[in-house]
């Protein structure tokens, strides 16, 4: 079953909607009950509890997101829009759990300090897997960047997400991975196809989101601003959130021809990934669900070594993740 | 244009002379005007020192726009690094790397025979551990080599004499000098300080550099490495090789300090030790140095690499007035009214675009070579590693140090460092338990 609070808060967005779009919500809805009727294993939703090396007990919540079809990207018209978030296509996909927060400092430190490789080297020879979890490289400088426990972990690659989704795994028996880009998008819309996760107003924004509203030197402690109906925080702003997905300009051409897209999980290659939501710095256009936004070179440049880290993006302090787990079926 | 083509036409002039010189060998010490590249002439490069900041400048200078640029020789003590920088350079660069085989030097004289590529007026990268700066330095301007240093630049006094004779001789010599102090070229940064300068905090009365994260990273020694070698390749984790933390890792935020307050400090003194660490090498763990300048007031760092403790890395400076918050570590600086760094104090924070401090540095040397203007950082990053050095003294022997005695040390971290090969013995050697000996406040000698 629904959780009771994503049912209410469908029903609570759905008063507000068009006709049109109650009739597409309603055929949504019951294609949600013909797959979500199968028996879940899982609960809808949970608290993961880990113990640092150090004995401290970290928390975390996941929600599950039910299996759905949504329009994924954002239509022509839309006011901030990029090429890149077109065209627009129809996405199926299965249950899966998402945190509802994005991942803390605290959670990153833990493993960092349980993983980290013993020095940085430039020995080819020497293999960097050390052992089965491929840790990151130690960080001379302050990986918190100034920031407290609870605010978002901030300033890693790619990979060393990807990491510290598999130690989490080990750590917890429970296999969690960065959510695709599907996944986020479809979990930021919360089964809408507005702009935004709670609808089309950026003057409601700051309500849900930390963004760019004047001064502002860094990031906010996760979970402080309102969730969404889905109950999740910070989907838009604080920091950008890493996705499982290879980013390109065209990719959701290739995507549109599968119509419907069943779990797509972005293009089979590429170099750089996509980053979603914006972060406290971006203005409210960089915040829409559709945005996307991914590694650029300057997102390197804080770092004076050469091959550059595969693990920190130094001073890049707008970078984070959440993580994702696929829902037994 | 006609300034371009006299700046050609000098170039052509001046390579004629030197290859006169050239055929008369001996060309070392001789005064040689006008060395200097027209914006047209390519400017070949040798790297020494091919890590991961070595081979990170030399992207730097390759990525330059004001003239073309080649790298035409490597030096390296380790032949697999050598290789893997060279590659990944190759990757980004193309035909703008031509290292073949035969200018590919390994082992602890490979500089010499790096540098000896080059000719007069091309540009030397250092970027080896700061023991061998001093020595690198030396040999380069001897072969009127323009040079860019990474920090830190000598790890003790007679070192920085040398580096200092040796940015006379390049002045002489209109040479350019840069040194790696990449805060000194942060817009964001210049613009605070500029504002400083200006009274936006008041008078500049307290200055705080703080470098506190989780431990250091060490390698064990590889089965078949000499212990000279293993010492180079962990050189963050011996003294006589990077001159402690207090000087090459938080020569940044000293320096910045000081640029902030626009003064050297007079004397230091200061404490550190090993509480944590297990680490078999010569690191202080933990670390913390008052340093006062001439009109009384203070500067205080401080360092910590353990795990599960507070992090910080940047520079605080209390005014009359105001603070800042800035330096090394923080990439935004931000000037408050008062004490208290809270949002509603803000004065200013940078919220211009993005620059790389480590890009710009490389940009305006190349253009002041191509442009033949005055450009000799040697003092400036001379005098910020002697104040690291003043820390390190005063810390490691547990005493009051002032400025003008730590100048005057003849102590020498390494003697005879100039004859080593990786097959000598290095200047400090584990014991039978393959631990090495670890400063002791109070009975260290340090001048």
């Amino acid at each position: 079953m629904p959780s009771p609070d994503s049912q209410g808060s469908f029903k609570k967005l759905s008063s507000t909607m068009p006709k049109k779009k109650l009739l597409l919500l309603s055929i949504l809805l019951s294609l949600l009950v013909l797959v979500r009727s199968e028996p879940l294993n899982a609960q809808d939703r949970y608290t993961e509890t880990i113990t640092t090396e150090s004995g401290d007990e970290i928390s975390f919540d996941m929600v599950l997101i039910p299996a759905a079809s949504f329009q994924m990207g954002s239509p022509p018209q839309e006011e901030g829009r990029n090429e890149d978030e077109g065209p627009q296509f129809t996405v199926q996909l299965s249950s899966y759990y998402l945190a509802t927060k994005e991942t803390t400092l605290d959670l990153f430190l833990a493993y960092y300090r349980e993983t980290h490789a013993p020095a940085q080297d430039y020995f080819p020879g020497v293999p960097e897997e050390v052992d089965a979890i491929t840790g990151p490289t130690p960080v001379y400088g302050d990986i918190t960047m100034g920031r407290g426990g609870d605010n978002p972990a901030i300033g890693m690659t790619w990979k060393n997400a990807v990491s510290f989704c598999k130690w989490l795994s080990r750590k917890t028996g429970r296999e969690y991975r960065l959510p695709t880009e599907a996944e986020w998008e479809n979990a930021c819309r919360c089964g809408t196809d507005q702009v935004f996760g709670f609808g089309n107003d950026p003057a409601q924004l700051s309500t849900y989101a930390w963004f760019d509203l004047g001064p502002s030197t860094g990031t906010h402690e996760v979970g402080t601003k309102k969730p969404n109906a889905l109950g999740l925080f910070d989907m838009h702003g604080n920091v950008g959130e890493w996705v499982h997905d290879f980013y390109a300009p065209d990719s959701y051409v290739e995507m549109a021809q599968l119509n419907p897209a069943q779990n797509p999980t972005g293009p089979k290659t590429g170099k750089v990934q996509v980053a979603r939501g914006g972060n406290f710095r971006s203005p409210s256009k960089a915040l829409r669900c559709a945005s996307r936004d991914y590694e650029k070179r300057w997102w390197r440049s804080g770092d004076p070594q050469l091959p550059k880290s595969q693990w920190w993006l130094p001073d890049m302090d707008h970078i984070g993740f959440r993580v994702a787990r696929t829902a037994a079926q | 244009m006609s300034s371009d083509s006299k700046k050609r036409s000098s170039r052509r002039e001046f390579l004629k002379h030197s290859s006169q010189l050239a055929a008369t060998t001996a060309i070392a010490g001789a005064s040689i005007p006008y060395v200097y590249p027209g914006e047209s002439n390519t400017i070949k490069i040798s790297l020494i020192g091919c890590g991961g900041r070595g081979t990170g400048a030399a992207a730097n200078a390759l990525a330059t726009t004001s003239g073309p640029t080649k790298l035409v020789a490597m030096a390296e003590v380790f032949d697999v690094r050598l290789k893997t920088s060279l590659k990944t350079l190759e990757d980004e660069f193309g035909d703008q790397v031509d290292v073949p085989v035969d200018r590919r030097f390994t082992g602890l004289d490979g500089y010499k025979k790096a540098i000896e590529c080059l000719g007069p007026g091309d540009v030397v990268i250092l970027a080896t551990p700061p023991a061998f700066r001093p020595i690198h330095l030396e040999y380069a301007v001897e072969k009127n080599c323009n040079v860019f240093m990474e920090k830190s630049f000598a790890v003790d006094a007679p070192g920085i004499h040398r580096v200092l004779e040796a940015g006379k001789a390049a002045s002489k010599k209109n040479l350019k000098i840069a040194g790696g102090l990449m805060s000194r070229h942060y817009p964001p940064l210049e613009e605070a300080v500029r504002r400083i300068h200006d009274g936006a905090i008041g008078e500049v009365i307290t200055c705080w550099a703080y470098r506190e994260h989780e431990p250091v990273g060490f390698r064990p020694k590889d089965p078949g490495m000499t212990e000279l070698a293993h010492q180079i390749r962990n050189y963050s984790n011996f003294t006589w090789l990077n001159g402690t933390f207090l000087l090459d890792w938080l020569i940044h935020n000293l320096d910045v300090c000081c640029w902030v307050k626009g003064a050297w400090p007079v004397h230091a003194q200061g404490q550190g030790g090993r509480q944590v660490r297990q680490e078999p090498d010569q690191l202080f763990d933990h670390y913390s140095v008052e340093y006062s300048f001439e009109d009384g007031t203070r500067l205080l760092a401080q360092g910590r690499h353990m795990t599960n403790c507070w992090a910080f890395f940047g520079d605080v400076i209390h005014g009359s007035t105001g603070s800042a918050v800035l330096g090394e570590g923080i990439r935004i600086p931000q000037l408050y009214k008062g004490h208290r760094q809270t949002a509603d104090n803000l004065l200013w924070q940078h919220t211009g675009p993005m620059s790389n401090a480590y890009q710009i540095e490389h940009d305006r040397f190349f253009e002041a070579i191509r442009k033949d203007e005055p450009y000799n950082e040697a003092e400036r990053s001379a005098y910020a590693a002697m104040t690291g050095i003043l820390g390190r003294m005063a810390a490691e022997s547990g005493k009051m140090v002032t400025w003008d005695e730590a100048m005057a040390s003849k102590l020498v971290l390494a003697p005879g460092l100039e004859t080593k090969t990786l097959e000598s013995d290095p200047p400090v050697l584990p014991d039978s338990q393959g631990e090495y000996a670890i400063a002791k406040p109070g009975f260290t000698r340090v001048l």
